[in-house]
């Protein structure tokens, strides 16, 4: 049976690493909080064999992945009208002004960094959904091109292009924002 | 994995991209899990859900299921066939020797099944270890459902 006070000790120690996965995939807070708590339901049933294990940061990350993708893949295909079919290399237009904000996300870390962070990670948040997944996948997660195109069920092409309009949107956005971010 | 970035820029976004600092969770996050783990452990086996079943549990609903898909395959293609059968009795009959010849031949193609993959031998002892884990796992299960004390919620306190 397992101890919940070691139980909770261990989710303390993990619960940021895990919530930020699944909320930079998802970008919705209810959502990521959802997925974090199945992430940490699987590893209850699983704490024994976990619990010890040097790789346990490693397992809980990819379970958090893969539940957050898997929640996005069947919630695109519940909702997905032909009007939201975009043809792959469509340009996708992103208005940030227009984009409502968020509310304010609680910062772990310094007040300098707590700055950068809004700023970069809400612009991560505004930028159109395939895009942000594919750049998360790509800088966050470490993976390749051809696993990104894989997991997100599209092709190579578009993996790479949609990575590179992130890129593009993401730098004129912190151009415009040098002096605050140091670049 | 180490990538190879095409420019400067790539390079520099994906260091400031690592050296973002992690979200702090809700604060419900850990009360949420905890109480959705006492829930849980307080519903009886059988009112959670498949996955958390007992394994004997779940090869028996699992078979069956199967049982009774392939009733209801048994019956479409005996309507079917049997449709010029116009004594009730016998339409009983036809049918319960039809269930008995799908048993059959379902059971002798299993036997020719495991005698060609394992082995007369090695599949009597399979099939012996099958029914004495069941025999034990259910008479364990009922033993321990019904003398044991049943778990206390996770929430008050608990002497290990």
């Amino acid at each position: 049976m397992t101890d919940p006070k070691c139980f909770e000790s261990f989710m303390r120690s993990y619960q940021n690493m895990v919530y930020t996965t699944a909320y930079r995939l998802l970008a919705n807070h209810a959502e990521a909080q959802d997925i974090s708590q199945e992430v940490f339901l699987k590893a209850y049933d699983r704490f024994e064999e976990i619990r010890d294990s040097p790789r346990v940061g490693g397992w809980l990350k990819t379970v958090a992945r893969n539940m957050s993708l898997n929640h996005l893949t069947r919630h695109r295909n519940r909702w997905k009208h032909f009007s939201d079919f975009k043809r792959e290399g469509a340009e996708d237009e992103i208005d940030f002004e227009a984009t409502l904000a968020d509310e304010s996300i609680p910062f772990a870390g310094s007040d300098e960094m707590k700055e950068r962070r809004e700023t970069l990670d809400e612009m991560l948040e505004k930028l159109p959904r395939d895009q942000r997944l594919a750049i998360v996948l790509f800088h966050f997660e470490d993976m390749p091109y051809q696993e990104i195109a894989r997991k997100l069920k599209v092709s190579l092409s578009k993996v790479k292009t949609d990575i590179m309009r992130g890129r593009l949107a993401l730098r004129s956005k912190l151009q415009s924002r040098k002096g605050e971010l140091g670049f | 994995m180490k990538h190879d970035f095409q420019s400067p820029w790539e390079e520099e976004l994906h260091k400031r991209f690592k050296n973002l600092p992690e979200l702090q969770a809700p604060q419900a996050l850990i009360p949420g899990v905890m109480a959705k783990i006492e829930n849980r452990e307080q519903k009886s086996w059988y009112r959670q859900s498949l996955y958390n079943w007992p394994i004997f549990a779940k090869v028996v609903a699992c078979g069956v299921l199967a049982g009774l898909g392939v009733l209801a395959f048994a019956v479409f293609d005996f309507g079917w066939n049997s449709a010029f059968l116009v004594d009730a009795k016998t339409q009983v009959e036809s049918f319960l020797t039809y269930i008995d010849n799908l048993v059959s031949a379902t059971g002798r193609a299993a036997v020719v099944m495991g005698r060609s993959f394992l082995g007369s031998y090695a599949l009597f002892v399979l099939l012996i270890a099958f029914f004495s884990y069941g025999m034990f796992f259910a008479a364990g299960t009922f033993i321990w459902k019904t003398f044991t004390r049943p778990a206390e919620p996770l929430s008050k306190e608990r002497i290990f």
